[in-house]
Formats: structure tokens, sequence, C-alpha cells
């Protein structure tokens, strides 16, 4: 068997691999992305990690390294300093105009219950102030919800605000605007 | 040689990328960034699912993604100075032995059962964290493989192989808030996985940081300079991840999915759903759920589960779909409302008719009624559900379907409609949507709205009939089809139930008469025709209002002569005496009339007539099987026996004679005398001989003292002879001629004597011997 003919013929093998591997490649992507079947939660992927998860594995190890050195260069909070920690307005709305504002939001940088929470509503030099106590969530502090009575908005564009206060945070959020219908 | 090599590499090339896909499923089938959906991370179905894996299933996932423990931290660190893992790890207070999660194992504490979070935990000593994982996932109804992303991208404690005790203690990022520590109170693997699992179950309680069903305002990153979007949270999952972790990937994050983005990317959430997916497939799931084992699905709104006992009903709300699986526990944690109805009703208190992925509001609750339902037999849709009902126009009475068909929906009942100009005479509004006929399932038939002189075809048969003044007359198909009806009046069909609902009187007939009783017709093709002799076709005609026998043009054809056949059919009858007689052979049809117009006619009146006896030729010579009389047909019913031919020959009948059956020539008369040549027509007497008919009139009937015998005017029309007037000279064949005196005929003896009698060749008559031996012989004449 000549060189050439030896050439073709890998070729051949090659190319009827590639075509079958194809196939079946494209078969089960068919299969993946069928639509139109009951929705089983019952995948499983089995496979080791992939490069990337490795990758990202390994640069979590920094993450942790620094969690590490930040806890342990951490300075005790000073006695009647509160820290400053950032209030944040998540949401507001109303189910349908005419009816109760609710507005929630949240305090970064802190974890705790019974700090004040206050939205304070503002509009052409006129205040409406709302006030709740916060409670503990997961990694954060709620402020949520404050019912502002329709009644005592007028409509239109109000600039909103919520402070914390607490024995140990004190802080406020960017201001947000409301359109109250 | 270049080409070759370079067709090698093209092919190895290809070679390796097919196998890369199969070898690396994950990052073919990766996700784009473009399919993350900030409103929509995790469906609420598939996030607290709390039985998605077994324990073996999460042992063996964890065994799976750490295929070897590097235990005592000795393969390189990558960190310049500590040549191995244990090197850094020493370092940073974190020296070895590791424990993989695969292996890990600690004792576990009681945790009380709280109704509405988790259902509590009992403390077992050594557990793994397997176990734990698959147990808190079972108490608190969290998905097993969400617990599982979380720990993975909080802490990344799935796939490391050497972690650090710190990675355990803040395994889920619990009570550790941005820029401060963490709150020891929850450290440890079980407190983590356990605070957290309960965490995400007290978020559905509300009154936390984000608002599923409300536009939020999401931040990007922990930088508030980094700014944040607007987005509608769809659902209470998804919420709960962003009270979890308040940040949503920007765009450089998704762009580069697998990747890192920029200084204000925040990769949480964007980890969490793609670690989901590239793990344990789509995050998504529907609202429509049900068990392995009960095939019952259920719409899940919230806390309330409602069965959907209707096929139908289940598609129409299909867009909350797939139909997912999940846990009987998952269901079982959901209360049960009323079987599905096709009513939603939205906040606003608008209520809706769902068909085919579409609502429909209704105006008003009286207008619900008369669809059959109630307005309380709606059921609340959160916003995102409802979003996923395309909105439809407004729900009116009048209902199309699909297949063709309207109905107008009134008190609980669906009246099928004929046709739209049928609503507008009773006075109703002739707008309406096209839905599914199922949607009116559950209401029953009521009287169709119809109006007058319109066919109707009973749905799915061949049934017609014609509603005409309130009732419905049943309708012959052919003489709808054969007839002007077809092409004048509307044909639609109605439902079989609608149609047993209306009157019945009986069958329309086709003999119709007008209501003054003046005028009878027949319907034909292009209109109807005015019967001259209506007896002659039937005595019982129907009375059609002028409004109706006005929609048929009145036309003229031959049919008063009588001669019909049907359409499918070459029979050739004569209508007589209200029966149709058929006619054998042409020659009969010419004897009848000379100048036929033989009309076709629907077969409902060829099968309205009875069928009379076949009707022979006026003037034929007929003789029956077995019997040698020979008669000569006379008009339509009579039969003259015929004593010698040579009676026919005279009359120019000739002597062919037709055998037909008994039945027929029975059908005939007999008349009291026999055939001769002396014959009455019209009214006029006549002595035939040799084919020439002689009036004999006037003067001449004293001389020719005959009988005549009366034929009918259709056997004298068959004669086929000349007429001539008779002189008193008659010459037979062997040259006698005779002088007819006083009723005999008298030879003339010589020429001279019939010369000087004034005989001539004009007033002297050829006669047959025959002829001529019926006349009595008087004296000769010299």
């Amino acid at each position: 068997m000549t060189k050439k003919t030896k050439n073709k013929k890998k070729y051949v093998i090659l190319l009827s691999v590639l075509v079958l591997m194809v196939g079946l490649g494209s078969y089960v992507l068919f299969q993946k992305n069928k639509k139109g079947e009951p929705h089983m939660q019952d995948t499983i992927n089995y496979a080791p990690p992939t490069e990337t998860e490795k990758k990202e594995t390994d640069a979590h190890k920094d993450k942790v390294v620094e969690q590490m050195r930040s806890e342990a260069d951490q300075p005790a909070q000073e006695p009647g300093v509160r820290k400053k920690v950032t209030p944040v307005i998540s949401y507001w709305g109303q189910s349908d105009p005419g009816s109760n504002l609710e507005v929630g939001g949240f305090v970064q940088g802190v974890i705790e219950d019974g700090g004040e929470c206050k939205l304070v509503l503002e509009k052409q030099g006129r205040e409406v102030a709302e006030m709740i106590s916060s409670k503990k969530d997961a990694r954060s502090t709620s402020c949520s919800p404050f019912v502002v009575q329709r009644s005592s908005l007028d409509s239109g564009k109000w600039n909103a605000k919520l402070f914390y206060t607490s024995g140990t945070s004190v802080g406020e959020s960017n201001q947000v605007m409301i359109e109250v219908k | 040689m270049c080409g070759n090599k370079l067709i090698q590499k093209t092919i190895v090339a290809a070679f390796c990328a097919v196998a890369a896909c199969f070898l690396f499923p994950n990052h073919i089938f990766a996700l784009s960034g473009s399919d993350f959906r900030a409103g929509n991370i995790i469906s609420d179905s598939v996030f607290f699912n709390g039985s998605t894996m077994t324990l073996g299933e999460v042992q063996a996932f964890l065994n799976a993604k750490v295929p070897s423990c590097d235990t005592w931290g000795t393969q390189p660190s990558g960190e310049p100075g500590y040549p191995t893992r244990a090197d850094w790890g020493r370092a940073n207070g974190a020296a070895p032995p590791y424990t993989c999660l695969r292996d890990y194992r600690q004792n576990t504490p009681n945790r009380p059962a709280e109704p509405g979070l988790c259902m509590g935990y009992r403390a077992t000593p050594n557990q793994l964290a397997s176990e734990i994982i698959y147990y808190v996932a079972e108490s608190c109804g969290i998905n097993p493989k969400a617990l599982i992303v979380l720990l993975q991208k909080e802490q990344s404690l799935i796939t490391d192989d050497w972690p650090w005790p710190i990675q355990y203690r803040s395994a889920t990022g619990y009570g550790c808030p941005d820029t401060a520590p963490c709150d020891a109170e929850y450290y440890g693997f079980f407190n983590q996985v356990y605070a957290a699992a309960r965490q995400f179950k007290r978020y559905t309680q509300g009154g936390f940081n984000h608002r599923a069903g409300m536009n939020n305002s999401v931040r990007y990153h922990p930088n508030v300079a980094c700014g944040s979007s607007i987005v509608y949270i769809e659902n209470q999952a998804t919420a709960g991840l962003y009270n979890y972790t308040p940040y949503q990937p920007n765009k450089a994050a998704l762009d580069n999915l697998y990747g890192t983005g920029d200084n204000c990317s925040s990769y949480g959430n964007r980890n969490f759903w793609r670690l989901f997916n590239d793990w344990f497939g789509s995050t998504q799931g529907g609202y429509l759920l049900r068990t392995i084992d009960n095939a019952t699905v259920y719409l899940v709104v919230n806390d309330t589960k409602y069965p959907i006992s209707d096929i139908n009903v289940l598609d129409a709300f299909s867009p909350l779909g797939p139909v997912g699986y999940v846990s009987p526990q998952y269901l079982a944690s959901k209360s049960t409302g009323s079987v599905l109805k096709r009513l939603v009703r939205s906040e606003d208190g608008t209520v809706y008719f769902v068909d085919s992925g579409i609502k429909l509001p209704f105006t008003s609750c009286a207008n619900i009624e008369h669809y059959g339902y109630t307005c309380g037999d709606s059921i609340n849709l959160t916003s995102s559900q409802l979003a996923l009902l395309h909105t439809g126009p407004l729900m009116t009475r009048v209902y199309g379907t699909t297949s063709g068909k309207k109905f107008f929906i009134e008190s609980g009942k669906k009246r099928e409609v004929y046709d739209l100009q049928s609503l507008q005479l009773q006075g109703i509004g002739t707008t309406y949507n096209v839905l599914k006929e199922s949607g009116l399932n559950h209401l029953t038939y009521g009287t169709p709205i119809i109006r007058d002189n319109v066919v109707v075809t009973t749905r799915g048969t061949n049934n017609l009939a014609l509603n005409y003044e309130g009732s419905l007359r049943n309708l012959d198909k052919s003489l709808y089809s054969q007839t002007v009806l077809s092409s004048v009046l509307p044909n639609q069909s109605l439902d079989i139930q609608s149609v047993d609902k209306l009157a019945k009187a009986g069958d329309f007939r086709g003999f119709i008469r007008n209501v003054a009783n003046t005028k009878f017709y027949l319907l034909v093709g292009n209109g109807k025709v005015e019967l001259t002799d209506p007896n002659k076709w039937t005595n019982n005609y129907q009375a059609v209002s002028d409004l109706l026998l006005n929609q048929f043009p009145t036309v003229s054809n031959g049919i008063n002569q009588g001669l019909i056949k049907s359409p499918s059919d070459a029979t050739v009858y004569y209508v007589e005496n209200q029966k149709k007689r058929p006619i054998a052979a042409w020659d009969d049809l010419l004897r009848v009339n000379a100048n036929p117009t033989i009309s076709t006619i629907s077969n409902y009146y060829i099968s309205a007539l009875a069928t009379g006896t076949r009707l022979l030729g006026p003037g034929r010579l007929v003789k029956s099987p077995n019997d040698a009389t020979v008669y000569i047909i006379d008009g339509l019913n009579k039969k003259i026996p015929l004593t010698t031919f040579s009676v026919s020959q005279d009359l120019n009948l000739g002597t062919q004679v037709s055998t037909v059956g008994n039945d027929v020539l029975n059908a005939y008369s007999s008349t009291p005398f026999y055939a001769s040549i002396k014959i009455a027509c019209g009214g006029k007497n006549y002595f035939v001989t040799r084919g020439v008919a002689y009036e004999v009139s006037g003067a001449m009937q004293s001389h020719y003292q005959f009988s005549y015998i009366s034929l009918d005017q259709l056997t004298c029309n068959n004669l086929k002879t000349q007429v001539k007037p008779i002189d008193r000279f008659i010459r037979s064949s062997d040259g006698t001629i005779y002088y007819i005196e006083d009723g005999k005929k008298r030879a003339f003896a010589g020429f001279n004597a019939y010369l000087a009698y004034g005989g001539n060749g004009n007033n002297t008559i050829q006669a047959s011997d025959y002829a001529i031996g019926t006349i009595p012989t008087g004296q000769l004449i010299y």
C-alpha cells in the first residue's frame, strides 16, 4: 500500500468518526433541549469539576485568606462610637393607584434586631416619615416593610431616604425618587 | 504535500473539537449570559422542592466533585515561597489534614419544629455532610441542589479538595455581613446549612428586603457607585436569593459567564444560576405540578394547589407550565383549593376567562353568570402567573370556536348561532372572540338562534331541514340539491343538540302553493314552475309564504307537457292522474307528443309520484304473450280489438304488432266495439281507406250511412293519414266504380253510365277491397 493510499484511508476514518460524533452530539443536544415534555428535575451532573470550576475554587482560597486577615485585623468597636453602615431602599410601590405605599430596604454591614429604621419622604418641603424596627437577616439588617398611608401623601414625585440608627450603627441611604399615584 | 498536511491538521482539529464536546459537555451546553433573567433566577417549584435527590445521590455527587482529596496538602500551592498547599495552609493558620466535604462529619444538634419554616432536626452524632444537606433540605423544604450550589458559590466547598476550617465555619455565609465580622452564633457547617435553609423559608412569609411581584431596585455591587436597575421579581425564590445576596450581575459579569467582569461585577447570584444549570439542569419549573405516582396536575399559587380535573383546562393554562414533577411532600405542603375552573382574578379585581393561554377580561359579574360561573369561582393568581397569560380582548356574549361554530351565551346555556344575520335580527351584537369549543363544555345547549327561511344541516350527518315559520321541516336531500333551494337559501350546520331544541313540523313538500291557493308550483334548478294542471301531479300542496316564495324566480319550461325524467336516470315518464307512467320506447313518446319537451326534475318529485303502468303509444298494435287478439291502443287508457289487418292497413297503422306484458295490456280498458275504418276524430266523421281519411260531412252523410267509432285525439294524431273530402264515386282494385247512394254501393255497368252520373278522376276515390266490402251492394247502374 502506498503512502498516499494510507493517508487517504486515515482521512476517511477520521472523517467518519467526526461525522458520527457530530451526529451523536446533535441528538443529545436535541434531547436536552426538547421542549413540551414534563420538566424533570432529575438531572445530576456527576462529571468531575471542570477546569473553570477548579480555577474558581483555587481563586476562592485567596478570598478565604483575605477574609481571615480581615477578621484578624478588624478593630474592636469603640464604645459610644457608632459604625457607619449603608442603608439601601430596595423596593417601593403601590398595588394599585390610590392604595397605600409600601417601601422596603435593608442595611448593609450589620446584622441586628431592634434598630430604628426611618423612612422619610419629602416633597416640596413637606415631609412624611415612618419608623419601624429592624430585624436580622442572613447577612444584613432588614428595614422592611414600611407602609405609608396613602392619605398622608398626595400624588406626584417624592424624594425618599432611609435612615438607620442603633446602638452600634448609623447610616442613611441615597435618595430615590418615588412616584405616588 | 502541504495540502495533505493541511487537510490532516484540519481533520484532527475538528476531531478534537467534537471530542471536547463529549468530554466537557458542560461547556458545549454552557449557558449564555443572555439566558440569565434577573427577575426569575429560579422557579419557586424548583427551589422549594425538598426531595429532588436521594441521600445516595447527594453523597455520590460530593464524591464525584472531589475525585481525590488532598488531605495532607501535598499538591503544589502555587504561592511563591510556599511549595506545597500544606505550607501555605500553615502560614495562614490552616494546617493539614484537610477534610473534603464528601468525608466531613459532625455531631448535629436538635432543632425544634417551626410551623411554616422547618420541621426541625433530630440530633445525630457523626453525621456526614451529605446527610446534613439531605435532611435539612427535607426538613425545611428547600431543594438540596440549591443548598449544594449555595455551598459552592459561598465557599467552593463542593469542589475544594483541601478546604480550610473557616470554609466550614461560614459554609453558607450566613451571619456574615459585608464589611463586618461574621456572627459566631451561626458558626459551623450544620448551623450554616440549617440557618440558611430556614431563612429562605422565612422569606416566603414576606417582610424582607426584596418583594416578589413588584419592581425592585437591585444593585450590581456593594459599592453604591456601581448603581442599580429596576428588576421585576417574578417569584419568591428569586426574591429570597436577592434577600440573601442583594446584587445582580452586571453586563460585564454576564458577558464573561465563566470568568470575571469588571470592578462593579458581583458573582453570587450569577454563579448560583450558572452552577445550578451546569450541575442540575434548568432552574425553571412551571406552576403546573404533579407527583410521579399521581397523575393529578395542580396549579400552584403561593400556598394553595388547585387540582385540574379537565385536560382542556390544563391546556388553557399551559403557559404556566410545562407540567413539572415534584415530591409528594412539596405538594402536601400546599393546601388544596377547589377544582380549577377557567376563571382567574388579578389584584385589581378583574376576573378573566382563560383559554389557550389567553386571559379575556369579563366586564361584570353578570356576564360571568351568563357563562355559568360566579365571580367567586375565580382564583387569585400572582402577578407573575397572570403575566404568563396573554391578555386578550373583552369576553363577549357571543363565543366563536376554532371549529367554526358560534354560540350566544345566556343564563348558563350555550345557544348555537346559525349566522350573524340571525343575531342581528334578534338585536344581538355580532362581535365575538374565537376560542376553543372546550371552553364551553360545562354549559348545556339552549335553543339556537336562527332566522326563518334557511336550511339547516345537522352537523355530522346528511340530515337537512328548512327552518320555516319557526319550525324545522325535514328537507329531502335531492329536493334541496337538485332545485333552486340550494342556490337561493343559505345552508349552515348546527349541532344535533341544537337541532333537538327546535320545534319540528314534519316534512317540507316540494309541491308548493301560495297562501291564496291560486298558484301551484314545482321547484326546478333555476326557480319555480307554475303548474297549469296542478291536480295532475298531486292534491297536496304546501302553502308557502310570499316571503319564501318570492325568493324563487318563476321560470317556464315544458314541464306542463307532463314528460319528466330524473337527473340520474334515463327513463322518461308521463305524468297522469298523480302518477308517473314510464315510457319505454322513443316511438311511444313521439306518439304521445310529436314535439316532446322532457323536463328533468328532482328525484324528489320522481319518488313522490306513484308509478303507474307503462304507457303505450296511441295507435300502436299490441297483443299479450298468451292471447292472439291484437289491439289498437287508443289514447292513453283504451285498447280496441282488431279483427283484421285490413282495418289497420286502411288506417295506415300497419301490421306490426308488439307483444307487451299482460299487466301492461290489462291496464288498458277494452272498448266494446272493434276497430273500424269508419272513425270519428275531433268531432268529424271519416271513412278511412288506403291511408286516406275521407271526411264524411254534410249531404254525404245520408249516403254513407255508417256507424263511426270515436277515437282519442292522440290516436287520431298518429293515423298519419291524408284528409280529403269524400264524394259518391269509389273505385275498387279491379276497376269497378261504384256510386254510393242511400247507404249502398251501385256498380256502374259501363263507363258511359259513370260519366253520365258525373263521375270523373277528381271525385272518384280509390278504396281497398275491404273498405268497399263494408258497404252493402245496391242495383247496377246502366
